[in-house]
């Protein structure tokens, strides 16, 4: 009786834990939206990997806001979170992109300068 | 019943069966989400991020211990492959910090290696020009003072020599009156003074410039001797100016007996004028 007594008890958690009862928040739904609009101005449109995460998460948007539509609350909110993190990934994709070009830019000056004879003029 | 039977209905109980799902004693193999997750998180493990990004690592693998614990209580579950997406691209946001923080360092430390070797070229150039400039301004002013010193000495030399300019060179006609006795070659007392004058003047010119000491006699007298009077009286007032400073190796003697001579050689006059002793200095650059 006690290992039946203790499985009730994690069903219990796993229910507290898939949000029954919950329902959909303004940040669970907003931030995502923020995120896609961060990814789209970092420019993840151009980094192919960024672009498909942004894309991903639009889609998981779209699943959202259909689920939300249809008042299940729940795995729309699960829909937003997978949105979120795919958004998150694509901001970062596309600011990597780009300061791995800087980055790179920047050895390549000190390659060039290294490279240069003494009376060349710094570029 | 038999034990068969008792398993069965026991199997069969709703509590017994949500334990045995709850419990991870079902089907317990991960959905793919999961096994992404694990590799994903485990990839990030081995990268830079660990050591760069511990922080974003750590709820990477809290967000994988989620999926764990969704697959534990419902494997395959919607919940299972929920927090296992999650949990992928938790690991993965901590790897990309990783090389974001990566990348960060080396931009950091290329551009200030950048400054670095820009401020060493700077150094090194404004240390040539100021070199130079140094040379330069040291070599034009020990120039102006030479020539300043050799336009003194020159002057003075006015009282007791003739300077002209000549194609060979500055020439300088010293009166062998006043250099030498009648038919000696033995400098005067007075002669030493005024060839001090003339040895300054000398040290005043530059070193490149050769100097040429030549005697000259009048036209009385037998040849061969005035040529050798002349060559031993070159040659006095060589060795004098050479023991005054002026470098050996930059002059020389030669006597020139009754060779050109300035003056006619049939008055006392003439004759005096012709006695000399020209010291030639090399135009600059010859």
């Amino acid at each position: 009786m006690v290992s039946i007594s203790r499985s009730a008890g994690w069903a219990l958690l796993a229910l507290a834990a898939a949000g029954c009862g919950s329902s959909l928040t303004i940040d669970a739904v907003s931030q995502p939206q923020a995120e896609v609009r961060a990814a789209e101005e970092a420019g993840a449109n151009d980094v192919p990997q960024a672009a498909l995460h942004l894309k991903m998460a639009k889609d998981q948007l779209a699943v959202g806001d259909k689920l939300a539509a249809d008042d299940h609350d729940q795995q729309a909110t699960r829909a937003y979170a997978r949105a979120k993190v795919d958004a998150e990934l694509a901001v970062l994709l596309a600011r990597l992109a780009t300061l791995q070009k800087k980055s790179q830019e920047a050895v390549d000056k000190v390659n060039a300068l290294s490279s240069a004879p003494p009376g060349a003029p710094a570029r | 019943m038999s034990n068969l039977g008792r398993l069965k209905a026991f199997a069969a109980h709703p509590l017994v069966l949500a334990a045995l799902v709850t419990t991870g004693c079902g089907p317990s193999s991960p959905s793919t989400e999961l096994k992404n997750a694990r590799d994903a998180y485990s990839t990030t493990q081995r990268s830079k991020a660990q050591q760069l990004v511990p922080d974003k690592v750590l709820e990477a693998k809290q967000a994988l211990d989620k999926a764990e614990k969704a697959h534990g209580e419902d494997p395959q579950s919607e919940f299972e492959k929920h927090f296992a997406y999650l949990a992928e691209r938790r690991a993965q946001i901590a790897g990309v910090q990783g090389d974001l923080s990566d990348a960060e360092k080396k931009k950091i430390a290329a551009e200030e290696r950048y400054v670095t070797l820009l401020d060493e070229r700077r150094r090194k150039a404004e240390g040539a020009a100021a070199g130079m400039t140094g040379d330069l301004a040291r070599e034009r002013a020990a120039r102006l003072a030479a020539e300043s010193r050799l336009a003194a000495a020159l002057k003075s030399l006015e009282e007791i020599a003739k300077v002209k300019e000549e194609a060979r060179g500055m020439v300088i006609t010293l009166s062998g009156a006043v250099l030498f006795a009648s038919d000696k070659y033995e400098l005067l007392p007075i002669a030493k003074n005024a060839l001090d004058q003339v040895a300054t003047a000398l040290q005043s010119t530059d070193d490149r410039q050769k100097i040429v000491v030549e005697g000259y006699t009048d036209s009385v007298g037998d040849d061969a001797y005035n040529q050798k009077l002349s060559e031993n009286r070159a040659n006095s007032v060589r060795e004098y100016i050479v023991s005054k400073g002026v470098a050996a190796s930059r002059i020389s003697s030669i006597g020139r007996g009754e060779a050109s001579p300035v003056s006619d050689n049939t008055s006392p006059e003439g004759r005096a004028n012709n006695r000399r002793v020209e010291i030639i200095v090399s135009p600059k650059g010859r």
